[in-house]
């Protein structure tokens, strides 16, 4: 097999199992949620964050346009449809922005998971005022606390994970 | 001289990179065109989320298992719910039990019915109500409809199982009276008469000068045939007596006896005309 054939063989996989795992993460969100009183991260933003900073902007936007419709179709789904998408979208978009050559830094991917989800949950609660429906700012500043601290506990670990499946094959 | 030969990568790289570039501007185009659609109410997002529910429902059937029916808190919201359920029907029973036993039923045929809808307030509260019982339940026109309080207006609409009442106190209703120790007049909306009554109150115009007091049942003078008002239904009680000695007629403020805001089990009272002629009396004295 040549180079290219290796890498269209390990980004396939790598594509297929992200894919898996972003439906899994957004309907155990859901299923989770529906079950418990209490307040969740979000589950599909770290791979959005992890899947941007190894492909950068283009692909990390790419990611998270479509991990939004994922959220955005499960049902119950958003009340209007595709502004989770383009939230993530540009959740993607800004982590694929801090894409760095080889290993990035604990401290770096970190700040990129806290800038992550601040826009996230801000996308969030601005959406919601401008639908008029009713918003909590003080569930909001846990969730975003929540998601943040989750971003920065795995995304190091999900780049990692991606960088030997793309390289293993 | 060898050309110099580009390798394929690097060939590859801004070809794709340009591809995906615009696969991600379609896409946010496609996303923004739905989410607009979305927000306009268009038709076609629904069927957008039907079948994502439907491949993704069974994804959702394997992540959370049903609740089964002996959960102690499925069983504990079913209980709750008959429980309402029961007290709900006991407050109707109840309800019904009160129109039974209330003077404007006494002897006379109705039909139960339950208020289903209230209309747009008016000036002085609602105006119209819809009941549960139409024309197939023997409703028509211009019945009066009472419940256990007195009387809570006419009828002025029907369809097959439903009827709209028109509410003592709404703007053009009208009802002929007999007030007090005999003082004929008609009642109407608040708003009527040279004084303007207190909010939810209805004005009393006697018909001649007479003796009104504070307190002073008025009931309904009947109309021809029964129709729409049988005689003695209780209008309210006179709160109020206007004691402007210029008026030729003092009007008087009436306290409707049934709230129109709290209705529900009301009867439609069905006229039945006379068919055996009165015996004249000899007076003994």
């Amino acid at each position: 097999m040549t180079t290219t054939a290796h890498l269209a063989a390990g980004a396939g996989r790598v594509r297929l199992v992200r894919g898996a795992a972003l439906v899994v993460l957004a309907v155990l969100a859901v299923a989770v949620g529906a079950r418990t009183p209490l307040l969740l991260p979000d589950l599909v933003l770290p791979l959005v964050v992890a899947g941007a900073l190894v492909g950068g902007p283009t692909r990390g936007a790419l990611l998270g346009l479509g991990a939004g419709w994922v959220v955005d179709l499960v049902p119950p789904g958003s009340a209007l449809l595709g502004t989770a998408a383009l939230t993530y979208a540009v959740c993607g978009l800004l982590a694929g922005a801090g894409r760095r050559e080889g290993l990035a830094s604990w401290r770096w991917v970190a700040v990129v998971g806290v800038l992550c989800s601040t826009v996230l949950l801000g996308g969030g609660a601005i959406v919601a005022l401008l639908a008029g429906s009713a918003l909590s700012p003080a569930d909001t500043v846990v969730r975003l606390v929540l998601t943040a601290l989750l971003c920065a506990l795995t995304v190091p670990a999900l780049v990692r994970a991606e960088q030997q499946l793309r390289a293993r094959s | 001289m060898p050309r110099p030969r580009r390798s394929p990568r690097t060939a590859a790289r801004p070809l794709r990179s340009d591809r995906s570039r615009r696969l991600l501007t379609t896409l946010l185009l496609a996303t923004i065109v739905v989410l607009v659609a979305d927000l306009a109410g268009a038709p076609g997002t629904g069927a957008v989320r039907t079948a994502a529910g439907v491949v993704l429902r069974p994804v959702e059937g394997l992540l959370r298992p049903e609740v089964g029916r002996d959960d102690p808190g499925v069983r504990g919201t079913r209980a709750a719910t008959a429980a309402d359920t029961v007290a709900a029907q006991a407050t109707e029973a109840a309800a019904f039990q009160r129109l039974l036993r209330a003077p404007e039923t006494r002897g006379r045929a109705f039909v139960p019915a339950r208020v289903v809808a209230v209309g747009r307030a008016g000036s002085a509260g609602p105006e119209r109500v819809t009941i549960d019982a139409g024309s197939r339940d023997g409703v028509r026109i211009d019945r009066a409809v009472v419940n256990a309080d007195g009387l809570v207006g006419r009828v002025v609409a029907v369809s097959p199982w439903t009827a709209d009442v028109q509410l003592v106190g709404a703007a053009d209703l009208t009802i002929s009276v007999r007030a007090g120790a005999g003082v004929l007049g008609s009642v109407g909306s608040g708003a009527t008469g040279p004084r303007r009554q207190a909010p939810g109150e209805l004005t009393l115009t006697p018909v001649q000068r007479g003796t009104l007091s504070h307190g002073d049942v008025v009931t309904t003078l009947g109309s021809l045939d029964g129709t729409p008002y049988l005689p003695g239904l209780r209008v309210g009680t006179v709160t109020e007596v206007d004691g402007d000695p210029a008026a030729l007629v003092p009007t008087a403020g009436v306290r409707p006896a049934v709230d129109v805001t709290t209705l529900d089990v009301v009867g439609v009272l069905v006229p039945e005309g006379r068919t055996v002629p009165r015996a004249p009396s000899t007076g003994g004295g």
